[in-house]
């Protein structure tokens, strides 16, 4: 089957604050989509939308509230140890440079998963893998050997982050806003390497990240979160081209595009955030130019429209 | 080693060297003692510095220099017991604490918690009273470290929380590595240091609670010890007779282990620092 | 129209004490840059290469480790020219927030963390301005806060109880305060939201209308710099290498590296291959000789390897090159 990651109504609730004030934060909020095998699918959304709580749920570092995450049709819990899920399943991070440990040297983490997944019998073995690895990303063992990783560069060690996750031939890759911190000079070599990734070596990559001029550019699908819930999921040139959810327009006006022809002069009012996370309706209602009253009171549904999911009241037939 | 050379350039770390070497030597110097350490009237008393007994004797007919031999032996290890054995259980507590967290870490810093509110004085004091007959080396050792985990658990564990959510415990944790071997390879290069300068201070804080008790009479006061051989001095009148060679050495030679101590532990601790180190790296290539 | 700043070869560089002995890290290495009044002027370049060094050095604000080795920096005030380095502490003082203020990256350095935020407006505003202006002053502030969608309840509150978005927006509302005549800002939209940094660009865009006055945009961002500036100048390893009209660097740029930079920006609605200039920027400490561009340069000649390109008009543009000639032509 070519479905690889199933995620049907996951959902995280977290509980702040003391006896006398208890405070529920729906984080994520009944999020379902799929992807399949050799594509990339983006999650996107800005700082809060629960991308990234996400991915904590999917790699396992966090407990999801509800609903059920399956790989290849087999639950997550399903899996017996923390290891067999790693061999399918890896991450790669936003900061380089605090994915290591700067008092260690960068090849130690090589060698290290070499080991403990038993991927090579001896040294001389384990030194192929890597470097095997390592030439993929574009980078060689001669370049990393010996260095910690405060002596790389922000691009290279990254990517040698990348090799590392690619040492048990994952079949999915979690990069969680991979590129944001590396330099814009150097961003659309990283960018590519995913989509050779896919292409060449057919790992699907779970995209997460705030700018989607790069989602557009290197992902299949994207679905679009906000405070929790997705608003809008279908192919990236549905999505961001003709956007339906008035969420996603409003991104789409607001990112500042790198075309000095095009300065934008309608102009934006912002609405105060707080208790957006707790709102029993749709969570975009208090800032919707569109908004309905029904749209405060209750969740819309999801809808689809042209073969893009879309959560709105507005496009309920 | 590369280490020991850098450490030398920092002339606090040098002169704490020498100094604690120098003291240790005398402490191993004791095994040559011609004198029974705890026999008394083996030489004629209260004889001042001359060739034959180079510190003088006391009023109990010892020879000091050689007391002093025994003295600093004798805390040293009282000392190292304490520090060591306490350095033990705040790294087990500190760590299972940190990492795991949830009632366990709740139980464990309660009982550290315990023992820090506890009037330390008073509650030594009392046991060492009760002990008094058994308060051998290795006992008093022991009941000093009993009362020194509790700070350090705390602060290893506080450190250990931290480096819970630093992104490098993930990357670990998906090279398949289990909790012993992420302690060890990721969190210890952060904690040395912290361990390191505690058993330092551990050390000298041992040392001058010994002198505490000795001076109140609760140990065995025939063993000699800095603490035993300052007491015996006070008790005897010395200062007043003027027997300066017997009630300044045990004073003298504490505040050079003291102040050597304290010096070994600032400058090795800077050394350690994680950030001084991620410096060192930096100015390497 | 007179440039309001003008700055001559001014260099400040880190002098770091390793143990292995002395780093100097060439941030500002020689920039000559002449803004305009009433502009929005841009400052592009990438993580490392200066451009948060230079603003601080246009402010006047040279702390160890950094040390000024060279040059001058020159303000228009009153008619005359003001060397801003070679004030006295008092009259930079002065100048400052009245005359040029700053919005520094990461805001939490601006607020005195146990003040609750409106002592620290009023504080700002007792020391700058005579009494009877306090008042239009402080209520022009929260009309500011308002329109960057925080209620003036924000004001009673402490720094850390905000997220980092809304204190960047508090911040940039404080450094404008006094309305000055020039504004330095320093990524002040790297840590928002999108649609609160389309707020706080518009912002800015609306006082610099108001008041007629410089803003100094510092961000790697190009998407901004197409949005709201002027003119810019492209920073490469503590140098500029390029400068004009916001629209020619876009639509002309000369300079390998700003070709490379402007040709690897993925715009929505295109899936062409981008690709992105090889090799990474050098480090500070160790320049290499000649054009610091050089060693990822696929034109790169002798003469790159050797000497240090000046900024040369071509056109209504200055390009720091010495294929400038040659390198006169569209992008594709």
């Amino acid at each position: 089957m070519s479905l690889l990651l199933e995620v049907q109504n996951l959902t995280k609730v977290f509980t702040l604050g003391s006896i006398f004030s208890r405070l529920r934060l729906i984080a994520v909020d009944r999020v379902s989509f799929t992807i399949e095998k050799g594509e990339i699918f983006t999650l996107a959304g800005e700082s809060g939308c629960g991308k990234t709580t996400t991915a904590r749920m999917i790699l396992g570092f966090e407990q999801p509230t509800l609903g059920v995450i399956r790989y290849r049709g087999k639950a997550l819990e399903e899996f017996t140890d923390r290891k067999s899920w790693f061999r399918e399943v890896q991450a790669v991070f936003q900061n380089p440079f605090e994915t290591f440990n700067p008092l260690r040297r960068v090849e130690s983490y090589f060698f290290g998963t070499v080991r403990n997944f038993k991927l090579a019998a001896q040294k001389k073995e384990a030194e192929r893998l890597i470097e095997e690895k390592l030439r993929a990303v574009g980078l060689s063992l001669e370049e990393i050997r010996g260095k910690y990783p405060s002596e790389f560069a922000g691009g290279q060690l990254q990517r040698a982050s990348i090799a590392r996750a690619l040492l048990t031939n994952p079949s999915l890759l979690v990069a969680d806003e991979p590129v944001s911190m590396v330099d814009a000079s150097l961003r659309m070599s990283i960018v590519n390497l995913f989509r050779k990734l896919c292409d060449e070596f057919g790992v699907s990559v779970l995209y997460i990240t705030h700018d989607l001029a790069t989602a557009y550019y290197v992902s299949n699908r994207i679905a679009v979160m906000f405070r929790g819930n997705i608003v809008e999921m279908g192919k990236v040139e549905n999505v961001l081209v003709n956007p339906k959810h008035p969420y996603t327009r409003l991104l789409l006006e607001s990112i500042p595009e790198p075309d000095p022809s095009k300065r934008r002069e309608e102009r934006v009012v912002l609405f105060e955030e707080r208790e957006e996370y707790l709102r029993a309706g749709c969570k975009f209602a208090g800032r919707c130019p569109e908004a309905w009253e029904l749209c405060g009171r209750e969740m819309p549904p999801e809808v689809e429209v042209n073969g893009v999911f879309v959560r709105c009241h507005k496009w309920v037939k | 080693m590369e280490a020991l050379r850098e450490l030398f350039r920092d002339y606090r770390f040098a002169v704490g060297f020498v100094i604690f070497l120098f003291l240790v030597a005398l402490a191993f110097l004791s095994f040559a003692s011609p004198y029974d350490p705890i026999r008394q009237l083996q030489v004629p008393r209260d004889q001042p510095p001359s060739r034959a007994h180079i510190l003088g004797t006391n009023s109990r007919g010892q020879d000091v220099f050689w007391q002093a031999t025994f003295a600093i032996r004798n805390s040293l290890i009282i000392a190292l017991i304490a520090g060591l054995v306490s350095r033990v259980v705040a790294i087990l507590v500190g760590f299972v604490a940190g990492y795991r967290g949830g009632t366990l870490d709740r139980v464990l810093m309660g009982l550290a918690d315990g023992l820090l509110v506890i009037p330390l004085f008073l509650i030594l004091v009392m046991v060492a009273m009760l002990l008094r007959g058994s308060m051998t080396l290795v006992n008093t050792g022991l009941l000093l470290a009993f009362f020194g985990w509790a700070w350090d658990a705390r602060a290893i564990r506080s450190q250990i929380l931290s480096l819970r959510e630093r992104e490098f415990t993930k990357t670990c944790v998906l090279s398949g590595h289990g909790i012993m071997s992420l302690i060890l390879r990721e969190y210890l290069p952060f904690t040395a240091p912290l361990i390191l300068s505690t058993l330092i201070n551990n050390i000298a804080w041992a040392i001058s609670m010994e002198i505490v008790l000795a001076i109140l009479g609760l140990v065995r006061l025939e063993i000699p010890t800095l603490g035993t051989m300052l007491q015996w001095a006070i008790t005897y009148q010395a200062m007043l007779l003027g027997q300066w060679w017997w009630i300044s050495t045990p004073i003298v030679l504490t505040i050079f282990l003291l102040v050597a101590l304290y010096w070994l532990s600032v400058s090795i601790s800077e050394y350690l620092d994680p950030r001084m180190r991620i410096q060192r790296i930096g100015a390497q290539s | 129209m007179l440039p309001i700043i003008r700055t001559e070869e001014i260099q400040a560089f880190y002098v770091l004490e390793t143990p292995r002995g002395k780093k100097i890290i060439k941030a500002v290495n020689g920039i000559n840059v002449t803004i305009p009044e009433t502009t929005i002027y841009g400052v592009a370049g990438e993580s490392g290469c200066g451009k948060s060094t230079f603003l601080k050095v246009l402010l006047g604000n040279l702390e160890p480790p950094l040390r000024h080795f060279g040059g001058r920096v020159l303000y228009r005030v009153d008619g005359e020219y003001l060397d801003v380095l070679a004030l006295p502490g008092t009259k930079q003082q002065k100048l400052r927030w009245t005359y040029i203020s700053y919005i520094p990256q990461g805001s939490m350095s601006v607020f005195n963390p146990v003040a609750k935020l409106r002592a620290t407006f009023l504080d700002f505003l007792k020391s700058h301005v005579p009494g009877k202006m306090r008042r239009e002053l402080f209520h022009l502030a929260e009309e500011r806060l308002a329109r960057l969608g925080l209620s003036p309840r924000i004001l009673d509150v402490y720094p850390h109880q905000l997220s980092g978005g809304m204190r960047q927006r508090v911040a940039i509302a404080l450094a404008v305060l006094l309305n000055p005549r020039v504004i330095l800002a320093d990524e002040p939209t790297t840590a928002l939201d999108v649609v609160a940094q389309r707020a706080v660009l518009q912002l800015l865009s609306d006082i610099q209308r108001e008041l007629r006055n410089t803003v100094v945009l510092v961000t790697h961002d190009m998407g901004v710099h197409a949005t709201v500036t002027t003119r810019m100048a492209i920073m490469y390893a503590g140098r500029i290498v390029e400068e004009g009209q916001t629209q020619d660097i876009f639509f002309t740029p000369l300079h390998p590296y700003t070709r490379y930079l402007i040709r690897s920006l993925p715009r929505i609605g295109d899936k062409r291959l981008r690709e992105s200039a090889p090799g990474s920027p050098p480090s500070l400490a160790q320049l290499p000789l000649g054009c610091s561009f050089h060693p990822r340069c696929p034109f790169a000649f002798e003469r790159c390897r050797q000497e240090v390109p000046e900024l040369e008009e071509v056109g209504e543009q200055k390009v720091a090159c010495f294929l400038k000639r040659a390198s006169h032509v569209t992008t594709s």
